[in-house]
C-alpha cells in the first residue's frame, strides 16, 4: 500500500511492467530497463480565456516540468515567493509533448479526458473532447456504463469522455501533443483520468492490452484499474518531488532573515543560559535524575520493545519484519542511535506528526459546503512544513501570516472559520493555546475567571490577526435572563465595541523587539508572529519542548500541557530549561529536539505504568493513537486503504468553495469524515467510513471545531467492538490474495516459521514458546495440506465497471441503490484467497484476528 | 451513566447568549412556562424520527389550499379530516389522522439560521448554533448522558441511520455517543457479530483472545490502562452477545404486526420499539429512503413527484408505532418525536418541487404521557408566517427533555465551563397540565 521500501524511502520505480513477452509482441521491442528515459515535457499556461481558441498562447509558460508518460492524475501545486501554496488562475492549459517512433503498423489510440482536450500528431488534430459541464443540481441521469469488451480493462470514469482513433504508423518519429484545459470558474482544477493509451491492431494477440503512451523507455502502464492506481500513486510522488523542489527554492528568499534571527537567538541564549550549553542525551538524563535523587531511572527496555516504540513514535507505524532485521544487523552498541537518525530522515516522520497538529490547530475542513466552523484544508501546509523540517519559529510565522490559497491547502486555510462571527478571535485563541499554553477560551465571552485574561486581551490579538480594529460580536457576551441569578463573572466589553490591534500578552513576552527581529515592512500578523516566536519569549520554546516531550514520553514536564496560567505541576524543571535553551540555540529544529529526547535513557527506559507509586523514573504506558492504529494495520496486512476518493464531487464539476477534494488517502491523517448532515445514502463513502469509524472510536475527531492537546482517553465498548467486527475482520485479518499473511502462509516451511513470521509482523518480536505451542494446536493438522491442488487467484470485477456516484447524479434513485450495494460490499470485506484451503485459512485468520485484538497490540511497549 | 450532582448544578443560573437566543427564537412566552415551576412527563425513552432533507409541512401536517405545482402556490395534495375536530392533515396521512388524539401537532417550529441543510440539521439536533469554543451535544447524547441506559445489556443511544457530527456527543464525550446501524439486518457497527461468521469461528476467536488477554501485559502489576481495556473489551463482548443481538431479529414478530408498520422505514421503527423496550433511552430513526424518489424529503424539482410515497411510509410507520406501543401499554412511557431541519415554502420551483423554509414548519409528538390531542401554533393561509404560539428549537428540546423528566435548568459542563442544557428553551406548558 504505502509504496515504501524497507528503508522507508518512497519507491518511484513502476512496479507494473506487463510481461516482456506481451510488450515485445505488441510494440516490437524489448522492454527496456529503466535507465534515463526520455520524458514528456509539460507546460502550463495560466490565464486562459474562458473561451479558448485552441491556439497555444504565444508567451512563456507559467510552469514547465517533465513526466515519464502522457498520463495525468494531478497538477503540481503552485507556490508564492515564500513557499505558500497559491491558486492558479483557472482555466489553464496543460500542454504535454513527446516524440517517438512506433513500429510500422495500425494502432488504436485512446484518449480519455473529463474536460476539453485536443490530441495532435505532428501538429495535426486527430481527436478532441468537449469542455466540462458544471452541475449543481444533482438530478442528472447516469450515462450508460461503457464497459470495455475486454473485461480486464478499466472503464472510463462516469461522465468522462473517451475517443478511439485508428492511427497508422509509418515507423518514423512523430510528435505527440496533448492540450488540455483544466478547471474554470465553476469547477475545481483537477485532471481526473487524463491519458492517452495505445494498442496495436496489426498483431492478432488476444492478450494485448492498451498501454499509456510515452517516449522510448517509458514505463509500461496498462489500462486496467490496478494499472491506473499504481500509475496515480507514482504520479503523485513525482508531483510531490517537484513541489518540494519548488518550495526549497522559494524558501531561499527568506533564508538570510531567518539565519540572522537564529544567530541573534543563539547569542541571547548563550549569554543568559550558559549552564546548558552542549546538551547531550546523557546530560539530559542526569538533569532528570537530579530532580529525584531518591528514585532511579528504570532499566532500558529491550531492543524489540525499543524498535516498536520508536517506529510508532517517529514514523507512526509498527516496523516491518525487514525493518526489524535491518536494526538487528547493526552492532548492538550503536544500533539505537543509528535507527533514530534513520527514522528522523524518513518521510513518514511528517505523516506521523499530522494528527497532533491537526488537533492542535483545529484543522477542520468540511467535505460539503462547509458551514460548521470549518477551516480550509491547511493540512497540506502542515505536512509540507514538517516534512521540510522548517524551523519551528519559521513554521509558526508562516501559519500566522495565513497567506496563500484558502481552499487549496495553504496556511490561509487556517484563517477560515465558516459561520463564525469572529474568526480571528477563534484563531487568536488557538494560537495562544498552541504556542504559549495560554487559555483564552473563556475570554471570548467574558473576562476569564480562573485565568489572567480579560476579553480585551483576546480581541486585541484578534485585531492583530485581522490587521485592523475588530468588533466584539453580539454572541461574544453573556446576557443574563431577567430574574435569573447574576453569574460570578465580569464582562469588560460590550458587543459592538471596537478593539484595536495590540500585543496583549506582554506579561509573557515583552512588547519591545530588538532591531532586525521584525522582517522589513511588517504586517501586524508578522509583528504578532515575531513577538510570539522571538527568543526573547522563552515561553514559546518551553511550550514546544514540553509538547514534544509529552508526546514522546506520555509524561509532560508541565501539566496541563496547554494551560500554564492555572496551577500546574512541574517535573524535571532543569531538563525543560536545558532542552528549551538547546532548541533556541539550534534554530528551533524539531528534528534535533527529537534526536536528543529519543536518544535519552529516559525515553528508552522500561515503561513505568504508575508514576506515583513506583520508585523508578520512566515513560508512561501509552495507548496507540487512531492514526498509528490504522497505518499499522494496513502496513501489517500489506494492503492499501482502497477507499473512495475523499470527495463528494469526484467528477470535478463544482468549485472548491462547495466541495474540496482530499484525494486518495495513503495515511490515516489524510482522512476526513464523510459526515455532511444530509443523511443521504448516496453521499456516503462506505469504505472510508469503515476506516474513520475505527479511528473515531480511538479518539480521532470527525470534526475539529476546537483545538485539542490530549484526546479523550476513555475506553468505550466501541473500541474493542469495532476492532473486532469492523476493518480488522473484513480486511486486515482477511487472507485475500493481496494479504501479506497469505504470503506468509504460502511460503512458511513449518508451523514454527509461520508463527514466528506472524508474531514479528504483528507484535514486532519473535514468537514465545507458548505462542508456538498455540499455533501448533491450531494449525498442525491442516498445515501440510493447506495448499489445495488446484487453485488460482480470485477474479474481481474492476471497480470502474460500476457507476460512480457523484454530486451531479446523487439525487437519482439509482445513486442510492448503488451506494447501498457498495455498503454491503464493504461489510462483506475482501474476498478470501483460494490459494489456501478454507479450513486452514479460517484457523489462521482467527489467530491473526486475536493477535490484532489483544491489548498488547494496542499499547506501546 | 447519569452523573452525580457535583457535575451538574441544577437550577443555579439561567444564562444564555442574547444574540444566539435571537437566532433560535421566536420563543412564545404565551405558551411556554410562565410559572417558574417545571412540570415533567413520565416518558422513559424517546424515539426520534428524523425526516432528513426538510419535510414539507404544507404537504403533510399543515395543509392549506391546493396549488397547481406550477405558478399557484399551495399544498400538493388534498386534505382530510382527523380525529380532532377542525384539524386536517394531507390525504396521504389517513392512519395518523385517525390517531390524532394520541398526538400533539406542532405547526410553528421555527429557527432563523440560514436555510442550509448542514447548519440547520446541526441546530435542530443540538439546539445551539455552532461555536468554536465548544462542540454541542445532540439531543440524543444529552438524554443518554442524563439517563444512561435502562439496562446493562444495551447502549443508551442508538442511531438507525448515518453517523454525523450533529448526532454526536460533542463535549459530553464518547460515553454519551451513539452506536449506529444503516441496515437493520446487519445490526449496529461494533456491537454485532459480523454476518457470515460462523458460531464456531466466533467461539475460537473469543477463546484465543481470552487467553491472550490474560497472558499478556494486561495481567501485570500496575498496568491499569491495559486492565481497564480488557474489562471494557469483555463488556463489549457481552453487549455484542445474544441479549442485545436478538433485539434485531424482527422476524420473530408476527407477520401482521410487521405489515402494520409498512415498508423499510416502518421496520426501522419496529426495531426502535424493540430497542426502547429493552432499555435503550434514545433511538433516532432516519427516514432516508432516497431510493424511492432520489431526494428523500429534500423535494426540489422531480423529488416532489413521488413524495406521496414517502408520506405514506411515514404514515404507516407512525401509526404502526403508536398502535403497537398502545397495545403493549408502553405508549405513555415512550415519547415519539419527529424532527426535520426545516420545512418548505408553498411556492413551487421550476421543476415542480419546493425550496427551503425555516420560518415555520411542523413536527408531531405522540405518547410519552403528554396531554395529547392538542395542536400547538397556527400559521397563515400558506403556512409561511406564524400567527400564534411560535415554538423555538430550544423550546422543542425542552419539551422533549421535560417529557423524559429532565430539567431544562440543568447546566452541563464543557470542561470548566457551564453550558445550559438548552439555549433558554421552555417546555410547552399545555402539554403537561
Amino acid at each position: 500500500m504505502l509504496n515504501l521500501l524497507n528503508s522507508g524511502v518512497r519507491c518511484s520505480i513502476y512496479s507494473l511492467f506487463i510481461s516482456g513477452l506481451i510488450l515485445k509482441a505488441a510494440l516490437g521491442m524489448e522492454p527496456q530497463s529503466v535507465t534515463v528515459p526520455k520524458k514528456v515535457s509539460v507546460r502550463i499556461f495560466e490565464r486562459l480565456p474562458e473561451k479558448w481558441d485552441e491556439v497555444t498562447p504565444n508567451r512563456g509558460a507559467d510552469e514547465i516540468y517533465e513526466t515519464p508518460l502522457m498520463g495525468f492524475a494531478g497538477i503540481p501545486k503552485k507556490y508564492n515567493s515564500q513557499g505558500a501554496i497559491i491558486d492558479r488562475s483557472a482555466p489553464f492549459l496543460m500542454l504535454s509533448k513527446f516524440e517517438r517512433a512506433y513500429p510500422k503498423g495500425d494502432y488504436d489510440l485512446i484518449l480519455r479526458s473529463r474536460a476539453k482536450s485536443i490530441l495532435r500528431i505532428d501538429g495535426k488534430k486527430i481527436a478532441e473532447t468537449k469542455s466540462i459541464t458544471n452541475n449543481a443540481g444533482g438530478h442528472e441521469e447516469f450515462p450508460p456504463l461503457a464497459i470495455p469488451s475486454d473485461k480486464r480493462l478499466k472503464a472510463p470514469e462516469t461522465n468522462s469522455q473517451e475517443r478511439l482513433i485508428r492511427w497508422t504508423s509509418d515507423g518514423n518519429r512523430h510528435e505527440f501533443e496533448l492540450a488540455s484545459v483544466i478547471g474554470d470558474k465553476k469547477t475545481r482544477p483537477e485532471t481526473g483520468e487524463l491519458a492517452v493509451y495505445l494498442i496495436p491492431k496489426s498483431i492478432n494477440l488476444s492478450d494485448t492490452m492498451p498501454v499509456m503512451v510515452g517516449p522510448e523507455g517509458a514505463p509500461a502502464v496498462v489500462m486496467t484499474d490496478s494499472g491506473w492506481n499504481k500509475f496515480r500513486v507514482n504520479h503523485e510522488d513525482q508531483l510531490t518531488a517537484i513541489e518540494t523542489q519548488k518550495r526549497q527554492i522559494a524558501y531561499r528568499s527568506e533564508d538570510a532573515y531567518w539565519q540572522n534571527r537564529h544567530a541573534m537567538a543563539r547569542k541571547l541564549v548563550g549569554e543568559s543560559l550558559k549552564d546548558f550549553a552542549n546538551l547531550t542525551p546523557a546530560k539530559l538524563d542526569r538533569l532528570i535524575q537530579g530532580a529525584f535523587p531518591s528514585r532511579k531511572l528504570a532499566p532500558l527496555a529491550d531492543d524489540s520493545s525499543f524498535v516498536r516504540r520508536v517506529y510508532l513514535d517517529v514514523v507512526g507505524q509498527v516496523p516491518s519484519p525487514q525493518e526489524q532485521l535491518l536494526f538487528f544487523n547493526d552492532p548492538a552498541s550503536d544500533r539505537r542511535r543509528k535507527l533514530i537518525s534513520r527514522l528522523l530522515d524518513d518521510p513518514r516522520r511528517a505523516d506521523a506528526w499530522m494528527g497532533y497538529w491537526q488537533d492542535l490547530l483545529a484543522e477542520n475542513p468540511g467535505i460539503l459546503k462547509p458551514t460548521l466552523n470549518n477551516t480550509g484544508p491547511f493540512r497540506y501546509f502542515l505536512r509540507e512544513a514538517i516534512g521540510d523540517n522548517l524551523p519551528m519559529d519559521r513554521m509558526v510565522t508562516q501559519l500566522i501570516r495565513m497567506e496563500g490559497s484558502v481552499l487549496g491547502g495553504s496556511a490561509a486555510g487556517f484563517s477560515m472559520a465558516s459561520q463564525n462571527d469572529s474568526p480571528m478571535a477563534a484563531k487568536a485563541h488557538i494560537i495562544a493555546k498552541a504556542f504559549l499554553a495560554s487559555e483564552l477560551k473563556c475570554a471570548r465571552c467574558h473576562d476569564a475567571p480562573k485565568h489572567p485574561y480579560d476579553q480585551s486581551d483576546l480581541f486585541e490579538l484578534a485585531a492583530m490577526l485581522a490587521g485592523k480594529p475588530v468588533d466584539v460580536p453580539k454572541s461574544s457576551s453573556v446576557v443574563i435572563a431577567p430574574g435569573a441569578r447574576v453569574p460570578a463573572i465580569s464582562i469588560s466589553l460590550e458587543p459592538g465595541d471596537k478593539i484595536l490591534p495590540r500585543w496583549s500578552l506582554s506579561e509573557i513576552s515583552s512588547e519591545e523587539l530588538p532591531a532586525n527581529v521584525l522582517p522589513p515592512n511588517p504586517s501586524t500578523r508578522e509583528r504578532m508572529a515575531s513577538l510570539l516566536t522571538w527568543a526573547g519569549n522563552r515561553r514559546f520554546a518551553k511550550v514546544m519542548v514540553n509538547r514534544v516531550w509529552a508526546v514522546r514520553t506520555g509524561r509532560p514536564f508541565v501539566d496541563p500541557i496547554d494551560d500554564w496560567d492555572v496551577k500546574t505541576q512541574i517535573r524535571f524543571p532543569e531538563a525543560l530549561e536545558a532542552l528549551a535553551a538547546d532548541f533556541m540555540r539550534n534554530g528551533y529544529d524539531l528534528k534535533r529536539l527529537d534526536q536528543l529526547i529519543l536518544n535519552s535513557h529516559y525515553y528508552q527506559a522500561l515503561v513505568v505504568p504508575d508514576d506515583s507509586q513506583d520508585s523508578l523514573l520512566g515513560p508512561a504506558r501509552r495507548r496507540i493513537s487512531a492514526e498509528q492504529l490504522i497505518d499499522s494495520l494496513f502496513a501489517i496486512a500489506g494492503k492499501t486503504f482502497d477507499c473512495e476518493e475523499l470527495c463528494l464531487d469526484p467528477e470535478g464539476r463544482r468549485p472548491a468553495s462547495e466541495f474540496i477534494n482530499l484525494g486518495h488517502p495513503r495515511y490515516a491523517w489524510e482522512m476526513i469524515s464523510p459526515s455532511n448532515e444530509r443523511d443521504r445514502p448516496a453521499l456516503g463513502l462506505p469504505a472510508a467510513t469503515q476506516i474513520t469509524d475505527l479511528m473515531q472510536a480511538f479518539g480521532w475527531r470527525s470534526s475539529r471545531q476546537d483545538p485539542l492537546t490530549i484526546r479523550e482517553e476513555a475506553v468505550t465498548p466501541l473500541q474493542p467492538g469495532l476492532l473486532a467486527t469492523g476493518l480488522v475482520h473484513t480486511r486486515i485479518a482477511r487472507l485475500s490474495d493481496q494479504s501479506r499473511f497469505t504470503e506468509i502462509a504460502l511460503s512458511s516451511k513449518s508451523v514454527e516459521e509461520l508463527a514466528d513470521l506472524t508474531i514479528r509482523r504483528v507484535l514486532s518480536r519473535s514468537a514465545t514458546a507458548q505462542e508456538i505451542v498455540e499455533a501448533k494446536d491450531l494449525f498442525s493438522a491442516e498445515f501440510n495440506d493447506r495448499i489445495p491442488e488446484q487453485s488460482k487467484l480470485v477474479e474481481l470485477t474492476p471497480r470502474s465497471h460500476r457507476h460512480r456516484v457523484s454530486w451531479s447524479n446523487h439525487l437519482r434513485p439509482l445513486a442510492t441503490e448503488i451506494q447501498i450495494e457498495a455498503e454491503a460490499a464493504v461489510r462483506a470485506g475482501d474476498p478470501p484467497t483460494a490459494l489456501l484451503t478454507n479450513r486452514f485459512r479460517e484457523a489462521y485468520e482467527d489467530w491473526v484476528w486475536a493477535l490484532l485484538n489483544c491489548p498488547d497490540f494496542l499499547f506501546l511497549p | 451513566m447519569s452523573d452525580s450532582n457535583d457535575q451538574f448544578s441544577i437550577n443555579r443560573r439561567e444564562i444564555f447568549k442574547a444574540g444566539l437566543a435571537g437566532a433560535l427564537t421566536s420563543s412564545g412566552s404565551l405558551l411556554a412556562g410562565t410559572s417558574n415551576q417545571e412540570i415533567f412527563g413520565k416518558a422513559k425513552s424517546c424515539i426520534f424520527l428524523w425526516l432528513g432533507g426538510g419535510a414539507s409541512q404544507i404537504d403533510t401536517f399543515d395543509p392549506k389550499r391546493v396549488g397547481d405545482l406550477k405558478k399557484q402556490p399551495g399544498s400538493a395534495y388534498k386534505s382530510i379530516e382527523t380525529a380532532l375536530t377542525g384539524i386536517q392533515l394531507c390525504e396521504y396521512l389517513p392512519r395518523t389522522a385517525r390517531l390524532m388524539e394520541r398526538c400533539v401537532l406542532i405547526r410553528t417550529l421555527n429557527h432563523r439560521v440560514i436555510d442550509e441543510h448542514g447548519i440547520a440539521t446541526n441546530i435542530v439536533h443540538t439546539g445551539h448554533p455552532t461555536s468554536e469554543t465548544v462542540v454541542y451535544p445532540s439531543i440524543g447524547s444529552i438524554v443518554a448522558h442524563q439517563l444512561g441506559a435502562g439496562s446493562d445489556h444495551v447502549p443508551a443511544y442508538v442511531l438507525i441511520g448515518y453517523p454525523n457530527n450533529s448526532r454526536g456527543p460533542g463535549f459530553l464525550g464518547s460515553r454519551a455517543g451513539y452506536v449506529y446501524l444503516t441496515d437493520t439486518k446487519a445490526g449496529p457497527a461494533g456491537l454485532s457479530t459480523p454476518m457470515g461468521l460462523h458460531a464456531d469461528r466466533k467461539q475460537r476467536r473469543d477463546m484465543l483472545l481470552n487467553r491472550m488477554q490474560t497472558t499478556g501485559l494486561a495481567g501485570q502489576k500496575g498496568e491499569t490502562a491495559l486492565a481497564d481495556y480488557v474489562t471494557v473489551a469483555r463488556e463489549s463482548q457481552r453487549l455484542a452477545g445474544e441479549d442485545f443481538g436478538k433485539i434485531f431479529h424482527l422476524e420473530t414478530e408476527s407477520v401482521a404486526l410487521r405489515a402494520s408498520y409498512g415498508g423499510e422505514f416502518g421496520q426501522r421503527c419496529l426495531l426502535a420499539r424493540r430497542l426502547v423496550e429493552s432499555g435503550v433511552r434514545f433511538v433516532e430513526v432516519s427516514h432516508n429512503l432516497n431510493f424511492i424518489n432520489g431526494t428523500g424529503w429534500d423535494t426540489h424539482n422531480d423529488g416532489q413527484l413521488r413524495q406521496h410515497v414517502l408520506i405514506q411510509e411515514l404514515d404507516n410507520a407512525i401509526a404502526g408505532l403508536i398502535e403497537d406501543l398502545e397495545r403493549r401499554g408502553q405508549l405513555d412511557s415512550t415519547l415519539i418525536a419527529l424532527g426535520t431541519e426545516f420545512g418548505r415554502p408553498a411556492e413551487f420551483d421550476s421543476g415542480g418541487g419546493r425550496g427551503h423554509q425555516s420560518t415555520a414548519f411542523s413536527v408531531i409528538m405522540a405518547g410519552g404521557g403528554l396531554r395529547t390531542g392538542q395542536v400547538v401554533g397556527r400559521t397563515d393561509e400558506l403556512s409561511k408566517k406564524i400567527l400564534e404560539e411560535p415554538v423555538s428549537v430550544p423550546d422543542y428540546h425542552s419539551t422533549i427533555l421535560a417529557a423524559m423528566g429532565i430539567s431544562s435548568r440543568i447546566e452541563l459542563k464543557a470542561g470548566d465551563r457551564p453550558v445550559p442544557i438548552t439555549e433558554g428553551g421552555q417546555a410547552i406548558r399545555k402539554l403537561f397540565i
